[in-house]
């Protein structure tokens, strides 16, 4: 289970190593930011989104399945534990193309990953996402919202102004 | 949707969405209205027609954006469907629908769009684009 503030990165052997320091957040604006309801029919149109991002940018399959998959699943998070039942709260999610990178972030501004004793869950998302990603960060910022941040390898894609993908 | 005033005049009840101008748009903003149409329940032939207005706005109004980025509001229901493209730069939205060549933006949005109005707010100007499920 990750901590609070955490991050997990592959080594080169692919087995995720847990780091406790955070890496500072890429520094420009987002290729691509969607706001939307927290809501369990939505995290449908997030995962078609970000899957035509990744088709854009010319991702492999698998990678591709990595992408989406990864993301559900943090929508999800937000979706069944950010807000109170009886509030419906939004899901934000960037995308930023940095070659060889692309980093992909879901943010909440709820109460984040506060354990609920009735969750539906099987409490195995941000390992599913561990396993496929190439890095995650879970973690609060300082305007209080809470983010799962996520990087994937991009083989040879090209950041947008540079007119790349396939 | 919420007013105009808020969020530079995009309303967040629906999705909202900002896009870099570049080979993303079009994958991004397609999806987007293919998805919003698809839950307004519009028929296929207007669903087929919200797409052809995607097109045209990915093709036309980004250049004329005055944040860099292209944005889109959606909201929908019960046939009917509203799109807000925007803050484009003062000006644009009309001059672009005043374009009314069936090969232009203008031709395409007006001629498939059940309304469309343009906004000016302090940002720019949105281009309100209403799709219903009879034209």
């Amino acid at each position: 289970m990750l901590a609070r503030d955490s991050r997990v990165e592959k080594g080169d052997d692919e087995q995720p190593h847990s780091r406790h320091d955070r890496q500072p957040p890429v520094q420009r604006t987002a290729d691509v930011e969607l706001t939307i309801p927290a809501r369990p029919e939505n995290v449908a149109v997030v995962r078609h989104v970000l899957g035509g991002v990744g088709e854009a940018l010319g991702l492999d399959a698998p990678t591709l399945g990595s992408l989406r998959l990864a993301v559900s699943e943090a929508c999800t998070n937000v979706v069944v534990h950010a807000y109170p039942d009886d509030e419906v709260g939004l899901l934000e999610v960037e995308a930023v193309v940095d070659p060889p990178l692309l980093h992909v972030t879901v943010r909440d501004r709820g109460r984040g990953f506060a354990p609920r004793p009735d969750s539906p869950g099987l409490g195995m998302g941000l390992s599913m996402i561990a396993a496929v990603a190439r890095t995650l960060e879970v973690g609060s910022e300082p305007d209080g919202s809470h983010e799962v941040r996520m990087t994937f390898v991009v083989a040879d894609a090209a950041a947008p102004d540079a007119g790349g993908g396939s | 949707m919420s007013g105009d005033g808020g969020s530079g005049g995009i309303g967040l009840d629906g999705t909202h969405v900002a896009v870099a101008a570049g080979p993303l748009a079009g994958p991004v903003i397609s999806r987007v209205i293919a998805i919003a149409a698809a839950r307004a329940h519009l028929p296929v032939d207007r669903l087929s027609d919200a797409l052809a207005i995607a097109d045209a706005v990915v093709e036309h109004a980004t250049p004329l954006v005055a944040k860099e980025r292209l944005e889109l509001a959606t909201t929908g229901a019960g046939g009917w469907l509203e799109l807000r493209v925007g803050p484009l730069r003062h000006g644009s939205a009309g001059r672009l629908l005043e374009r009314s060549e069936p090969s232009d933006a203008g031709g395409v949005i007006v001629r498939l769009a059940t309304r469309t109005r343009v906004i000016s707010i302090e940002a720019g100007d949105v281009l309100v684009i209403d799709v219903a499920a009879a034209p």
